[in-house]
C-alpha cells in the first residue's frame, strides 16, 4: 500500500531523515497500521457534534507577567544566542535546496 | 507502609525524615542497576533540609517527607527532564510543573526521575534512549509502559508513590503488569502545565501507589483548576449514592484475551457480586472502534506537539550550516524509531486529501463513543474491564510488531478518548514460565466520579 516514495514524501513533510533500511521497514509497518485504522471508514455514525461537550476557553489578552523576567532562563536553554537573540543558520540564500 | 502511616510517624516524631526515607533510597541504590526504574536518583539532602526547616516553623504538611518518583516528562525546575528522548537528553527544566509545585507545598520529596518510553510512546518502557526498564516479578519481562519506571519504583519499594502520565493506558497498564494501583483521572481534573505533551486531548498526569487510599491522597493533592492549563477545571465533588450497579462489555472483552486473564477477570466479577454489587453484562456501542480511533487521534496530536523540537530553542541541535538541514538532522538524530513512526503517521492522517477520511472521521466516531458511554452511565454507576489482554510480556517480544504492541492498550484507550476516570487495581496473578505475574482489574466511572472508583477499589482490595 505504501511504497518507498510515499514514505519519503511523508518523512520530508515531517522534517525527518530516514535511512534506506528504515524506509523499507516503515513502508511495511505503515501499511499494516493504516490498514488497521482504516476500519473506521466503515463505521456509521449519526450526526455527531462536539458543541454540547466542548467550548473555547480564552484568557484576557493582557500582559501575563513583567517583561523580561524569564528571558535569561529561556535563552540559556537555546543552543546558540547572540545579543539576547536566538541565533540560527541563514534561512535565505541565493541557492536553496528546500524546493 | 501506607502514606497515612508514613506521615503519622513523622508528625508524631516517632521517626525523623531521614530515617523514614532511608529504606526507600537504599532499595533504589541497590536495585536500580538491575531494574532501570530511575534515569536519575536525586540527592535528596537539600529537599530534606528544606522540609525540616518548614517543620521547625510548625508548618502542617499533609505529605511531609513522602518520597515520590516522578516520570521524566514532568518538569522539576533545575533538573534535567528528557521525556526518555535523546533530543532532550541535556534539557534542564526552566520551571516547576503545577503538580510538582503542589506536591512540594504539601511537603513531598522528589527522589528521582523515572524511565519511560520515548515521549510516552509505547506500552513496554522499551523505547527510552536510556534502555528498557525491567519487571520486578520477572526481569526478562517488560513492566508495561509508558510509565514503567514510575510504576516499578513503587512496586519494588524505591518510592512510596509515583507520578506518571496516561494517554492511552500508560499508568494503568504497567500498574496491572506490576501489581500496583494506578489512576487515570478525569480529563481536566489535574493540570497538565509542565507535562511534556504527547496528545493534548488525551494526556493526564496520573498517580500510582500500593493502595487505593495512597492514590486517593495524592490525587486530592494534585487536582483542581490551574490558570496555566485552560483545559483544567475546578474539581467538584459529586453528591452520589453508594455504588450498586456495575456493567461489563462481555462480547467485546472476550475477543483476543488470554484465557487465564479472562478467568481472572470473571473471578473479580464474582468477588464484586459476593460483596453486594449488582454486576451484569452490557454492550458499549463503538467500543470496538476505540483502538483504531486512538491510533488516528493520538499520532495526529503527537505530530503537532513534537513539531516544536527543531534544534533551535532548546534540546539537541545538529549544526549543518544550512537551516533546513538543521531540522532534518536534529530530528533524525534526536528521535527514536517509534517517535518518528508516530510523527509520520500523524502527518499522514492530517495531510490534505486524507484529513477527512481519517482525522475528521475519527473525531465524529469519538463523539459517538462519548455519547455511548454517557448513556451507559445513566444506567450503571461504574464499568469494569480487564486492564490489558495479557500479563507482562517478554522484553523485545512485541518491539518489531507495532500492531501487537498497540493491542496491549485495547481496554485502556477508551477512558482517554471519552475523558472519564479509570483505575487499575491488583486482582491476583496468572502464571507464565512458572512465575506468578500480576493482573489488574480496571474500573471506570463517569466524569468527575473518581470517588466511585476509590469506593469500589477499596472494597475490592479488602476481600
Amino acid at each position: 500500500m505504501f511504497n518507498k516514495d510515499e514514505i519519503k514524501k511523508l518523512a520530508k513533510l515531517s522534517r525527518i531523515t530516514l535511512t534506506d533500511e528504515e524506509e523499507e521497514s516503515l513502508s511495511k509497518e505503515f501499511s499494516q497500521i493504516v490498514d488497521y485504522v482504516s476500519e473506521l471508514k466503515k463505521v456509521e455514525v449519526g450526526v455527531a457534534s462536539d458543541t454540547d461537550t466542548h467550548k473555547n476557553i480564552m484568557r484576557e489578552d493582557s500582559i501575563p507577567h513583567e517583561k523580561g523576567v524569564y528571558t535569561k532562563k529561556l535563552l540559556d536553554s537555546a543552543p546558540s544566542t547572540e545579543k539576547g537573540y536566538i541565533k540560527v543558520n541563514k534561512v535565505l540564500s541565493k541557492k536553496t535546496n528546500d524546493s | 507502609m501506607t502514606v497515612k502511616d508514613y506521615v503519622a510517624k513523622i508528625k508524631n516524631k516517632t521517626l525523623g525524615i531521614e530515617e523514614s526515607i532511608r529504606p526507600f533510597l537504599e532499595i533504589a541504590e541497590k536495585n536500580n542497576k538491575d531494574l532501570n526504574a530511575f534515569i536519575e536518583i536525586f540527592d535528596c539532602a537539600p529537599q530534606i533540609k528544606e522540609i525540616k526547616k518548614r517543620l521547625d516553623f510548625g508548618e502542617e504538611m499533609p505529605l511531609v517527607g513522602v518520597p515520590i518518583a516522578v516520570k521524566d516528562n514532568i518538569l522539576i525546575e533545575g533538573n534535567i527532564c528528557s521525556a526518555g528522548s535523546k533530543i532532550l537528553e541535556h534539557y534542564i527544566a526552566t520551571y516547576d510543573a503545577t503538580v510538582i509545585k503542589k506536591l512540594r507545598d504539601a511537603g513531598a520529596i522528589f527522589i528521582g526521575r523515572t524511565n519511560m518510553d520515548e515521549f510516552a510512546m509505547g506500552s513496554a518502557t522499551e523505547t527510552s534512549y536510556n534502555g528498557p526498564t525491567k519487571n520486578p516479578y520477572d526481569t526478562s519481562r517488560v513492566p508495561g509502559g509508558s510509565s514503567g519506571g514510575s510504576i516499578v519504583s513503587v512496586a519494588s519499594g524505591m518510592s512510596l508513590v509515583a507520578l506518571g502520565s496516561d494517554t492511552g493506558g500508560s499508568v494503568r497498564q504497567p500498574a496491572s503488569f506490576c501489581g500496583v494501583v494506578g489512576l487515570k483521572p478525569t480529563y481536566g481534573a489535574v493540570s497538565r502545565y509542565g507535562l511534556i505533551a504527547m496528545a493534548s486531548s488525551l494526556d493526564q498526569i496520573s498517580p500510582s501507589g500500593k493502595t487505593v487510599e495512597d492514590v486517593e491522597i495524592i490525587f486530592d493533592q494534585i487536582k483542581g483548576k490551574d490558570e496555566f492549563d485552560a483545559t483544567s477545571r475546578k474539581y467538584e465533588e459529586k453528591n452520589t449514592h453508594p455504588v450498586k450497579k456495575i456493567g461489563y462489555p462481555k462480547r467485546f472483552l472476550e475477543k483476543g484475551v488470554d484465557e487465564d486473564v479472562l478467568k481472572n477477570f470473571y473471578a473479580s466479577v464474582k468477588k464484586l457480586q459476593n460483596n453486594g454489587y449488582e454486576v451484569e453484562e452490557t454492550e458499549i456501542p463503538y467500543l470496538e472502534n476505540a483502538l483504531a480511533l486512538y491510533y488516528i487521534i493520538m499520532p495526529a496530536e503527537a505530530s503537532s506537539n513534537l513539531a516544536r523540537f527543531d534544534g533551535i530553542k532548546y534540546g539537541l541541535s545538529v549544526d549543518t550550516k544550512d537551516s533546513i538541514q538543521d531540522y532534518f538532522e536534529t530530528r533524525r538524530n534526536g528521535f527514536g524509531k517509534e517517535a518518528r513512526r508516530r510523527i509520520m503517521l500523524g502527518t499522514y492522517v492530517l495531510s490534505s486529501g486524507y484529513y477527512d477520511a481519517y482525522y475528521k472521521k475519527a473525531t465524529t466516531v469519538r463523539y459517538a463513543l462519548q455519547k455511548s458511554f454517557a448513556e451507559l452511565f445513566s444506567r450503571y454507576d461504574a464499568l469494569i474491564m480487564p486492564v490489558s489482554p495479557t500479563p507482562a510480556f517478554k522484553i523485545g517480544e512485541k518491539a518489531s510488531d507495532p500492531i501487537a504492541m498497540y493491542l496491549s492498550d485495547i481496554f485502556t484507550v477508551s477512558a482517554n478518548l471519552v475523558g472519564i476516570p479509570a483505575m487499575s487495581v491488583p486482582a491476583g496473578t496468572v502464571e507464565r514460565d512458572k512465575k506468578a505475574l500480576p493482573a489488574g482489574l480496571q474500573i471506570l466511572a463517569s466524569h468527575g466520579n473518581e470517588r466511585r472508583l476509590f469506593e469500589i477499589g477499596k472494597h475490592f482490595e479488602q476481600v
